[in-house]
């Protein structure tokens, strides 16, 4: 009981009083925007070019609100190889209208294509156009904050630390090779002989022997690499036959017949090298230039054009230059297919090209190279150059004029 | 020129106009003020913001746009009414509550209308209010509406008795019953430096109670009672229900300033700023209150109105008796 009746009712006034003198619990939003957590659960963004159709998420998802559509594309043979099959993504779709945010596909995406996005203002006045196709995916997935830097300390993760080996290996190499091109003297075109010396079976990938960077000394380019030998991928028959025939599995036989078909082209690449290397011929089995199957290839190539410009006279220049040139001698007529909508390309198209259109028109080709340099893997530094060229196409837009858009194919977006 | 102002002002047909004139404006802006405040204020003791959009600056304009609202609705009569007496309610309310900003001495010389009797006129004026509710309560044919009805006239009776007794005790200390020359007995500090401070307690509370705020809103208790008798009224007759209980603060925190607390007299220069200033200070008071109390009980309301307040203030009206006869601090 307190000591004196009515001092409760005192105490109330001194408490509303004192509310009143304190800063309200308003937020004033729409004037306002909320001070959310970086990685707030606001929608669920797609990362389109991670996603292999593996429909995992559309079948955990417990409201089934995720929709994808999809074609099979025959891939060209190899040589030597079989035809193969791959999954391109036509359609993909959450209706945020029945997605009750729980994650789940978010969990469960084995290549990391679903993420969560900070943004949350998708309000819409008809029910139907909550569903979210691929494109507003993909715009919200340039939302999504980067992962956290891992502690000090943990395991590096395998891409990262399979990329900085290829990177320490490649300035080895070139230092060994600026070391040898120093003390050989100048007019020996036969100098790089010595240095098939470093094993063929630890040659970089090829995505990576590009990255090398510039060889310090510049009067001698074409000397500093010799072992940079450069082979188009193919498979040994023979080997695939004989490892089949022996019962291996398929994977496993075309995998090693490649490995053994890469061993002899790069040996028969040096030899001829060493034969004096006139660099006429691009000797070691010269395939269709069509046929590159990793785009690494493609990508990696342009880096070394500017490395030597007087290329004709090694082979590893003659034979990378009609690589690089191939994309963009093919894309004024591959862009106006594939600009509204990449994934409708005509099915019966080789996929070596899609990939050389997908790469022409969607990918900011600076920022790939430059990444791929800087030992980035492969899909990382696609993903990133795919963001970078969205990004500078929304500013030009924004800006009112195309500059600094180096593929420019607004032209083809506009139709 | 000002002779000639004064003149012409001092000409019955052009006086009159100008004072009704100036009256309707004192009684447009202040109930708007007050409720615009209590909006504010209301809001920021629950830690809210209340009204920011209305008018640009943190919701000035909200009544106006409330104003704008309701003149826009459909004005429903109940098939069960009392057609006339339901649509004559809102004016019985309002018109009184008008006359009673003419009573008020805003200033040395500045009463609209000037009366040796003031002090009764407006209490009085302010109780025909209850009539207006109690039509309104009858002529809409539903039962909340008659319940509120009969609790509010119920409270009146209850609470009339303590304010009148309380305003009593004033006019007895100041020896007049004329609102003007009440004030001018007065210190600027008022007749609450006194014993007439309990007066002023009695006479807050008893005119919370009349005007049905809260804590003593029982006639128009929302759990129990819809909205008692607002319960059938729309649009601009609902609008004019709340007008008359704005303008009921304002007025009665007048009269309570008036009487208490020195009128339009202040420290420095005495004016009509004075009363407004107090006006509001005191209309405040009713905010807080509201947001800080809950709701009385019935039967809590009327007991502590009979068994507290009405001996409270004939205890009160007793010792002015006796301080005034023995000249006693006078």
């Amino acid at each position: 009981m307190p000591a004196l009746k009515g001092v409760g009712l005192i105490k109330g006034l001194g408490v509303t009083l004192k509310t009143m003198t304190r800063p309200a619990a308003t937020r004033q939003y729409p004037h306002v925007r909320p001070n959310l957590p970086a990685r707030t659960r606001g929608v669920i963004a797609l990362i389109e070019e991670n996603c292999t159709v593996c429909m995992l998420c559309s079948r955990e998802c417990p409201d089934w609100c995720i929709y994808i559509d999809s074609h099979k594309e025959q891939v060209a043979p190899k040589e030597g190889g079989r035809a193969r099959t791959r999954n391109l993504l036509d359609r993909f779709a959450i209706d945020f209208a029945l997605c009750m945010y729980c994650g789940i596909c978010v969990e469960v995406c084995p290549f990391d294509a679903l993420h969560w996005s900070p943004e949350f203002e998708y309000a819409e006045h008809q029910v139907e156009r909550l569903t979210h196709e691929m494109d507003t995916l993909r715009k919200w997935a340039y939302t999504v904050p980067a992962p956290d830097p891992l502690e000090v300390g943990a395991v590096e993760p395998k891409e990262l630390e399979s990329a900085r080996k290829a990177r320490e290996a490649a300035a080895a190499k070139a230092a060994a090779a600026a070391e040898q091109a120093r003390t050989a003297a100048a007019p020996a075109p036969a100098a790089p002989a010595p240095a098939a010396s470093p094993a063929v079976g630890t040659a970089p990938v090829p995505g990576a022997g590009g990255a090398a960077p510039a060889p310090p000394v510049a009067a001698a380019p074409a000397a500093a690499r010799p072992a940079d030998v450069e082979v188009e991928p193919g498979i040994d028959q023979a080997t695939y036959d004989r490892l089949l025939a022996a019962g291996e599995p398929d994977r496993t036989a075309r995998a090693k017949a490649k490995a053994a078909y890469m061993r002899r082209a790069k040996a028969e690449a040096r030899a001829a090298q060493a034969a004096g290397g006139a660099g006429a011929a691009p000797a070691p089995a010269p395939p269709a230039p069509g046929s590159v199957e990793t785009p690494a290839a493609a990508v990696a190539a342009p880096e070394t054009t500017p490395a030597a410009p007087s290329a004709a006279g090694t082979p590893e220049a003659a034979e990378a230059a009609p690589d690089a040139r191939e994309p963009e001698a093919r894309s004024p007529e591959g862009e106006p297919t594939a600009a509204g909508t990449a994934v409708d390309v005509a099915p019966g198209a080789a996929v070596a090209q899609a990939d050389a259109e997908h790469l022409e028109i969607e990918v900011d080709q600076e920022t790939y190279d430059r990444l791929i340099a800087a030992g980035e893997p492969e899909r990382t530094a696609r993903a990133k150059a795919k963001a970078a060229y969205a990004r500078k196409l929304r500013a030009a837009q924004r800006g009112g004029g195309s500059g600094g858009l180096k593929p420019s194919p607004p032209e083809g977006e506009a139709s | 020129m000002i002779e000639t102002v004064r003149d012409l002002l001092d000409n019955y047909w052009v006086l009159t106009p100008v004072k009704v004139l100036a009256v309707l404006a004192i009684f447009l802006t202040f109930p708007l003020v007050v409720g615009y405040m209590e909006h504010k204020v209301m809001a920021h003791m629950q830690a809210r913001l209340g009204p920011m959009e209305a008018g640009r600056f943190h919701g000035v304009l909200q009544l106006v746009a409330d104003g704008i609202k309701f003149v826009q609705k459909e004005s429903i009569i109940p098939r069960a009414a009392d057609k006339w007496v339901f649509a004559l309610a809102p004016a019985v309310a309002l018109i009184p509550a008008i006359l009673v900003f003419g009573f008020i001495p805003y200033g040395p010389n500045l009463v609209p209308i000037p009366s040796d009797v003031g002090l009764f006129v407006t209490l009085a004026l302010s109780s025909v209010s209850v009539i207006g509710v109690l039509m309104a309560a009858w002529s809409s044919a539903n039962k909340y509406s008659l319940m509120g009805g009969i609790r509010a006239a119920a409270q009146l009776i209850a609470y009339e008795l303590p304010l009148v007794l309380a305003a009593a005790a004033v006019a007895m200390q100041a020896g007049s019953a004329d609102l003007a020359v009440i004030v001018e007995r007065q210190g600027w500090w008022g007749y609450i430096v006194g014993p007439l401070v309990v007066g002023f307690f009695v006479y807050g509370t008893a005119a919370l109670a009349e005007l049905t705020r809260p804590p003593f809103d029982m006639p128009v208790a929302d759990s129990e009672l819809v909205f008692g008798h607002l319960t059938e009224y729309t649009g601009l007759r609902f609008a004019f229900f709340l007008l008359t209980e704005y303008a009921g603060i304002v007025s009665q925190s007048a009269i309570a300033a008036t009487l208490f607390l020195g009128g339009w007299k202040g420290p420095f220069l005495d004016g009509p700023w004075w009363l407004a200033a107090k006006v509001l200070l005191l209309s405040f008071g009713v905010i807080w209150a509201r947001s800080t109390y809950p709701r009385l009980r019935e039967d809590q309301l009327q007991s502590f109105a009979w068994i507290r307040l009405v001996p409270l203030s004939l205890a009160l009206l007793l010792v002015v008796g006796f301080l005034k006869v023995y000249e006693v601090g006078v």
